[in-house]
């Protein structure tokens, strides 16, 4: 009975992690944030100093 | 005299290739040639090899990130910017990794516009030189 009910924890904390681990995986995807004249100008920025650094 | 910037406008709406025409000839900058969609604009940039495209994104036929991805795969050195309503996250950097020069928002006031296009012209001029001087040598 002990022993189910470990496996039982056991397995919800496996879901737990599996769902936090896919929710992260989402967010890396899709980034739908409308983002702001100055941060628009700070990516360019940020990507324009990058590309110069190469 | 300065020599004037040659510039490709693609977009859909005529209405804003006539409002950019204007306001990029109080620039110092000549429209070559327009576009109205991502298609056309690669047809019409091998034709004409304008110095910077002004790429809009939403498009019929061919939208402007991915004309801006055909386009510089084909010509490395091209200079575009985009200059679109869209502002997600993802858009952005889909269009700055992919190797645009600058991503201007349309709703922004005419004389930030004007700035950042004068900018990234400079910005051309630079490499120009810099490719000329290295050939120079």
């Amino acid at each position: 009975m002990e022993a189910q009910r470990y496996d039982l924890r056991q397995m919800r904390k496996e879901i737990k992690e599996d769902e936090t681990m896919a929710n992260r995986r989402a967010e890396d995807v899709t980034d739908d944030r409308e983002l702001s004249h100055d941060e628009i100008r700070r990516l360019v920025e940020k990507q324009n100093s990058s590309t110069s650094d190469e | 005299m300065a020599a004037k910037v040659r510039v490709m406008l693609v977009d859909d709406e005529d209405h804003i290739r006539l409002f950019m025409r204007k306001v990029l000839a109080t620039m110092q900058a000549e429209v070559v040639v327009e576009a109205a969609n991502g298609k056309e604009a690669i047809e019409l940039y091998r034709q004409h090899k304008p110095d910077i495209t002004l790429m809009d994104i939403n498009m019929p036929v061919m939208t402007g990130s991915d004309a801006l991805k055909k386009l510089l795969d084909e010509f490395p050195d091209a200079f575009v910017i985009m200059l679109t309503s869209l502002n997600t996250a993802d858009v952005v950097k889909e269009c700055l990794i992919a190797g645009a020069q600058n991503y201007i928002r349309k709703d922004l006031p005419l004389p930030e516009i004007k700035k950042q296009i004068r900018e990234t012209w400079a910005e051309y001029v630079k490499i120009k030189m810099a490719e000329k001087s290295v050939g120079e040598n």
